[in-house]
């Protein structure tokens, strides 16, 4: 599109000098205006401002009334900061403490409340909290309340991984014949779940214990 | 006048709507299709056999989840690793413990076996070793344990493991790793093992979440403590760092013990790093949590509670630090650097509760060997060495909360096992494993790049333990609760 206007003001000139030059100063003056330097953004003019942003979010719009405008100081005339030498080393909002800073001593009769767990199991998030339960229920030779706890997670966890975590359990409780027959449905019923990876997972197990 | 000022509006309309227009069309027709940084992290993928030594990254996280079935059929499958790779299943036994954390090859010259941490209960196995040749398992520490996950091989031949175990945890010392079986050890505190001539905990290193451990040929030894930030209670701090230095150094050209009471680790000082050596070591705090600092030393008689220790000293602390290289090149040139992880924490957006926090990789310098192991104290601070600490690797969504990390023997590229939360996405995906760049000759101390190596193919499952051989030709890695319900560890080879 740029070259696309020089083109037409170009063509422009070959029908009359007078035009032309209007139009060439015309293009002149909207590149200017389009390309002038941007103004620094003064405090209160803006839609950046207190008031305008207060507006924008309906606060306190049209009753507070906005900061007192600055008086207007000539750049001369302005107060100018004392001249100082530049000092790498200097530290002007810092002052050194006035004595010897005494940092605490380490007393084993005062400890501090701290956590004694690993930080796995302390702050997890709440899927990997079933998850660790999950981990916990499939590792211990099962019984009914064991059964119970990883059916429901495999019908009803949301992530997929903790419903793979559930076949995995069910496959170790598999191994107690007594428990084959509801876990063999669980798996059957897993097997239309709408994620792949725990499909597979569940016919598999199923294969290893009814056959395929 | 009035229609040549219309005309001059006019134009002035048309020339600023082309210019507009030449603007936009230059965005949106012309713009590069990656940009600047994207340029750079496609020349670190194009440049992979060079960089890594494997023909090309992996492009993205897998996202399979192999049954039961199918990973006891091959174990291998377990893990995608980039092209010009290779996996051999090391051990699938099924006695292996479901949850190998960190390991090492032992005896340090020609060995045989994997000695490795299991991170379980007390009531399970602690420490296993794994025939290198046979992939069979047996057991050293049978109970005791609790969340077994450092494990090192000493200068003088033993071996150490710990608990990562809150205030509870402990380092236990292994005689004679290859003869010493089914020992117990008590589920806490510090009382004697069922063999206390082949196992003994060492109290003079304290107690906290043991994890990271950085062994000095003299027998100093960094430690950190996994610890998440605050933990009993908001404000509290996450994990710090110390240093033990042993009463007596261990000289490292001398023949390996025969007792355990020759140990260096009997006895000796710890000392923990606080970053801020401004206007007296006083600018320390929330806001200075890297570049240089001090040892402040820790006090008392052991075993030192080190996680109240680092909360009274004000000792720097980080999100959950994880595991810890000691930087081979660095020592031979008689340096201390050491590189380890901060986990962070992460979960989907999706969450309320995320951090975005996808943890880091972080190199220690400490002086020279000489320097890192001198006493010399001044008001609390030991002043013969000065810490620094920086940034390696800042984690992403994609490369999130690094566990194990090792360096490679030869290259010094960082292989580094990810804990991520990829399975609890809405799309899940497998944790990777990366392969990271040291920091070259340019300005910032940061890694030159990082590449996708290999990705697990079990979202039940993490990588944990990655550790090379001496030559930097083998990488082993544990399949972590992985879906077979048995410990699968893993050997990668073939970098060029």
């Amino acid at each position: 599109m740029s070259v696309d206007g020089v083109d037409t003001a170009t063509s422009s000139v070959k029908s009359g000098p007078v035009l032309a030059a209007l139009l060439v100063g015309a293009v002149g003056l909207g590149v200017y205006w389009w390309s002038r330097p941007q103004e620094p953004v003064a405090p209160g003019s803006t839609a950046d401002s207190p008031a305008s942003l207060a507006a924008v979010s309906g606060e306190g719009a049209g009753l507070r009334a906005g900061p007192p405008s600055a008086p207007v100081v000539a750049l001369a005339d302005a107060p100018q900061p004392p001249t100082a030498r530049y000092d790498p080393n200097a530290e002007p909002h810092e002052a050194p403490p006035s004595k010897p800073v005494e940092f605490p001593v380490y007393d084993a009769s005062a400890s501090p409340p701290v956590e004694s767990g690993p930080a796995e199991t302390a702050g997890a998030d709440p899927a990997n909290q079933r998850a660790a339960t999950l981990r916990a229920t499939g590792e211990h030779a099962g019984g009914a309340a064991e059964l119970a706890v990883l059916i429901e997670s495999l019908r009803t966890d949301p992530l997929a991984r903790n419903r793979l975590l559930a076949i995995s359990g069910l496959r170790r409780l598999a191994a107690d014949e007594s428990l084959q027959p509801q876990v063999l449905d669980a798996l059957r019923a897993a097997q239309s779940d709408r994620d792949t990876n725990v499909a597979r997972n569940a016919r598999d197990a199923y294969a290893e214990f009814a056959g395929p | 006048m009035n229609r040549f000022m219309k005309i001059a509006v006019a134009g002035a309309v048309t020339a600023a709507t082309a210019a507009a227009s030449a603007h936009d069309y230059g965005r949106i027709h012309h713009r590069p299709r990656l940009d600047f940084g994207q340029r750079i992290e496609a020349l670190t993928r194009l440049e992979s056999l060079e960089l890594f030594g494997f023909f090309a990254p992996l492009a993205d996280s897998s996202t399979l989840s192999l049954s039961a079935t199918e990973a006891e059929a091959n174990a291998a499958r377990l893990l995608t690793v980039a092209p010009g790779l290779r996996v051999r299943v090391l051990s699938a036994a099924a006695n292996l413990a479901p949850n190998i954390d960190q390991m090492f090859l032992f005896p340090v010259k020609h060995p045989t076996h994997i000695i490795a941490c299991n991170e379980q209960g007390s009531g399970q196995i602690g420490v296993q070793r794994i025939n290198i040749k046979t992939g069979v398992a047996e057991t050293i520490i049978s109970s005791g344990l609790s969340s077994c996950d450092p494990a090192r091989v000493t200068p003088w031949g033993t071996v150490i493991v710990g608990e990562e175990n809150g205030t509870n945890g402990r380092l236990f010392e292994i005689l004679d790793p290859l003869n010493t079986n089914n020992v117990t050890v008590p589920a806490s505190g510090f009382g004697a093992s069922s063999d206390p001539a082949h196992v003994v905990a060492r109290p003079a290193l304290g107690q906290f979440s043991f994890e990271g451990i950085g062994i000095l040929p003299n027998g100093v030894v960094y430690l950190t403590d996994e610890n998440r930030p605050g933990g009993g209670g908001i404000g509290n701090p996450g994990g710090a760092l110390v240093k033990f230095i042993p009463s007596t150094l261990w000289n490292s050209g001398a023949a390996a013990i025969t007792s355990l009471d020759q140990s260096p680790w009997t006895a000796g000082n710890l000392y923990g790093f606080r970053v801020g050596r401004n206007t007296g070591n006083t600018d320390v705090g929330q806001g200075n949590e890297y570049g240089r600092g001090v040892w402040v030393e820790i006090a008392g008689a052991a075993p030192i509670n080190l996680r109240a220790a680092a909360s009274a000293l004000k000792l720097t602390a980080y999100y959950r630090p994880e595991d810890m290289s000691v930087d081979q090149e660095a020592l031979a040139d008689g340096d201390v650097r050491f590189c380890g992880t901060n986990t962070g924490q992460e979960v989907p957006d999706t969450t309320p509760n995320g951090d975005n926090h996808w943890g880091e990789v972080y190199c220690v310098t400490d002086g020279t060997v000489a320097e890192a192991s001198a006493i010399s104290v001044t008001a609390g601070i030991n002043t013969a060495s000065i810490p620094e600490y920086h940034t390696l690797v800042l984690g992403t969504k994609d490369f999130a909360m690094p566990d194990n990390l090792d360096i490679q023997p030869g290259t010094g590229v960082f292989i580094v096992d990810e804990d991520g939360e990829g399975a609890i996405y809405d799309t899940p995906h497998n944790n990777d494993i990366w392969a990271c760049l040291d920091d070259g000759d340019d300005t910032d101390t940061l890694t030159d790049g990082c590449v996708r190596a290999m990705s697990l193919n079990d979202l039940t499952a993490e990588p944990t333990g990655g550790f090379f051989d001496a030559s930097g030709s083998h990488y082993y890695v544990s399949i972590q609760h992985n879906i077979t319900g048995h410990g699968v560890i893993l050997d990668v080879s073939g970098w060029r």
